[in-house]
């Protein structure tokens, strides 16, 4: 499964660099290819640390890892250790003061390893990976599948972007001012974001809390017969697009946002000395719970 | 309501005149005042109060350090704030919580330690990135603000407190992702001006 | 909100000037002033928290932790609205709070209704009506109570009372509904006169 939606300078540039460059031979190259393997555990565990350039890893059926692509002129070497069922695949800069290109890693892993990948401004991108995985970057953008384990995406300011397989995992998303969108994830989907807007789509949501101080929330498709959503903004809008029959109980309340309901029941005041307004209501029959708290933010809830 | 048959519409009638004849004011069978008073804080000094953590907070990042690892955890628990912290060498100000209330000090203490490591680190971040979270931490910090001088004018207001203490539990969540973030990737010291970023 | 003031126009001027210079030297520091709102305030503020909570100890702390927050929060209240009407606001706050402090600590409906002591026993004095009222609204369960009590007896609107309550307007009208007629039933007996 292909990762969609990505919003950042595709790999494909780099591979087919690395591609002519290997045709044409490592005295025409700026960089070094790099183009290592080992045999490797099935379910072990694969962490890469990358400071700029890209991160590609991908699942596969062998029982090995592989690791090519293009080290950046003047890093120091590439790390590429094993200790047990633990691989290390690590870009080494040196520590003398100079320029260091940026690097490029494309890197296959057994499809059941657990993977944690570290960068500073490297883009990450992840697929076919079905242990649990830890993708972390400064200002780097994240892209990777969810199956059915825990991923963990955390980031300042790069975007991350996730699809899910049909699984039901738990998924947490943290940016500071990156924007997020997670998309046909069911289980759990935890995400907070100070200044970056965070987008659910397709699912069939079970329990979803998002956070964000200024960025925009949206949530886009169906609801769990038991969903429990819980969003929260201070000044970002929220934003509610519900597919199919909504059966959930709704607790929304705004201090000076409005909120916009197309199921009917309107919001009030709730009191005639202070500002704030309030939604309850409930609509269908399932069990599910929706609350939904803004201090500036507009609400809206909609059914597509 | 409905229309009632005629002993229905005399129980509305007597109930209401009932009502309305209770007296609003009871007096208490004690004086409170003695008791009151002895936690009335003279007027310029900011001390806490006991408050609680609401049960459904959460708090999504796990940090390095053990305190803030506590702190998180402790959530259902009355903590008791007591006088807030003096200046220290960190630019964050101590947090109010509410007209007259501070932050509980191990609070205070994780945030204060969280944002002393960042400073000392926030120059490992590539500029886009350092810029970017600067700005944040800022934006957190007027939520925070606006929040508790919306706290003023209607003290105790529950919408008002859970998302005030959303916005310091995003704060020391920030700090203690970017800290994680910048705890080195195991290539050393990270020159930000070496890189091609 | 329905202030029970009697007297003439002057009365009620002159009550509201001295108010207000007790509220502004209370903002400066003066407990003295304080100490005299605290009395011209505290039945009131008594009677809301006993009748919503229907137990004394729970009455006289949240009776105790709205004047503490009252003070707190003094030196941001202006004069623009009475402080009756603020303080008693945060009085119902502070009823609510301790209602939702104690739900979570238990987990479940509170053990304030569930434990409510008895108060002093009903007597039937001279005007049997308002006391055998003040019992029947005590053994109204909680949810009819509080909204009948904000709602009947200190005049919030269903709308202001069902924001304070966290429920929906109509639950809340409900609530009042199912109030009246438990409290007409129980009435029933004793010759509600009219």
């Amino acid at each position: 499964m292909t990762i969609r939606n990505q919003p950042v300078r595709p790999l494909t540039a780099a591979r087919t660099w690395v591609a002519l460059a290997l045709l044409a031979g490592p005295a025409a190259l700026a960089g070094t290819p790099i183009n290592e393997r080992k045999a490797a555990d099935p379910t072990g565990h694969v962490e890469v640390s990358n400071t700029a350039g890209s991160v590609e890893v991908t699942g596969w059926a062998r029982g090995e890892i592989e690791v090519t692509g293009e080290l950046g002129d003047g890093v120091e070497r590439l790390e590429f250790s094993q200790s047990g069922k633990l691989t290390r695949i690590k870009v080494i800069m040196p520590n003398r003061s100079s320029r260091v290109e940026s690097t490029d890693l494309v890197v296959k892993v057994p499809a059941g390893s657990s993977l944690f990948v570290n960068t500073v401004s490297a883009d990450v991108r992840a697929q076919g990976v079905r242990g649990s995985q830890r993708l972390q970057s400064v200002s780097g953008d994240i892209g990777t599948e969810a199956a059915a384990e825990d991923v963990e995406c955390k980031t300042v300011s790069g975007d991350v972007v996730v699809n899910g397989t049909g699984h039901r995992g738990l998924l947490n998303v943290t940016t500071v001012s990156g924007d997020a969108t997670v998309s046909r994830v069911s289980g759990e989907v935890n995400g907070n974001t100070v200044s970056g807007n965070f987008t659910i789509t397709a699912g069939a949501t079970g329990r979803s809390r998002l956070r964000s101080t200024s960025g925009d929330l949206g949530l886009k498709g169906k609801l769990d017969a038991d969903a429990r959503i819980d969003f929260e903004s201070i000044s970002g809008d929220v934003r509610l697009d519900l597919a199919g029959p909504v059966g959930a109980e709704f607790e929304v309340s705004s201090f000076n946002g409005e909120i916009r309901n197309c199921f009917g029941p309107k919001p009030v005041r709730t009191s005639e000395y202070a500002p704030g307004t309030e939604l309850r209501f409930r609509e269908g029959q399932g069990t599910g719970r929706v609350r939904i708290k803004t201090l500036n933010g507009d609400i809206s809830i909609c059914n597509k | 309501m409905t229309a009632d048959s005629k002993p229905r519409t005399a129980q509305a009638r007597g109930l209401d005149a009932g009502l309305d004849a209770l007296p609003r004011g009871i007096e208490p069978e004690r004086d409170l005042w003695p008791s009151i008073e002895a936690r009335l804080e003279p007027r310029g000094e900011r001390a806490g109060r006991r408050w609680f953590w609401p049960a459904a907070a959460a708090v999504l990042l796990v940090a390095g350090s053990s305190l803030v690892t506590a702190v998180l955890l402790h959530r259902d628990e009355p903590l008791v704030a007591r006088q807030q912290s003096a200046n220290g060498p960190v630019s964050y100000a101590a947090a109010a919580f509410g007209p007259g209330q501070t932050l509980d000090p191990t609070y205070a203490a994780a945030r204060e330690e969280l944002a002393r490591t960042l400073s000392a680190r926030i120059d490992r971040l590539p500029p886009g990135a350092r810029r970017k979270l600067e700005q944040n931490l800022a934006e957190l910090r007027r939520a925070s603000a606006e929040i508790n001088a919306a706290l003023e004018l209607s003290p105790g207001d529950p919408l008002l407190e859970e998302l005030l203490l959303s916005t310091y539990q995003e704060e020391l969540a920030v700090l203690a992702s970017v800290n994680q973030l910048t705890g080195g990737n195991g290539a050393g010291p990270i020159d930000a001006t070496r890189m091609q970023l | 909100m329905t202030e029970h003031g009697g007297g003439s126009e002057f009365e009620r001027a002159r009550r509201a000037a001295e108010e207000r210079a007790l509220v502004d030297s209370a903002k400066r520091g003066s407990k003295a002033a304080f100490e005299a709102l605290y009395h011209n305030h505290v039945g009131k503020v008594y009677g809301l928290c006993l009748r919503m909570t229907a137990h004394r100890a729970t009455a006289e702390d949240c009776t105790q932790e709205a004047f503490i927050q009252a003070w707190r929060s003094l030196p941001s209240f202006e004069s623009r609205s009475a402080f009756g009407t603020w303080l008693h606001r945060i009085a119902v706050n502070a009823v609510l709070a301790h209602g939702r402090r104690t739900r979570e600590r238990l987990g479940s409906e509170g053990s304030a209704e569930d434990e409510a002591v008895a108060l002093a026993d009903p007597t039937v004095a001279d005007d049997g009506t308002i006391v055998d009222l003040e019992a029947g609204i005590r053994r109204l369960p909680a949810g009819a109570r509080q909204a009948l009590v904000l709602v009947g007896l200190y005049g919030y609107s269903h709308e202001e009372a069902a924001g304070l309550l966290g429920i929906a307007v109509g639950t809340c009208k409900s609530q009042v509904h199912r109030a009246r007629q438990l409290l007409g039933e129980r009435l029933d007996a004793s010759e509600v006169t009219q």
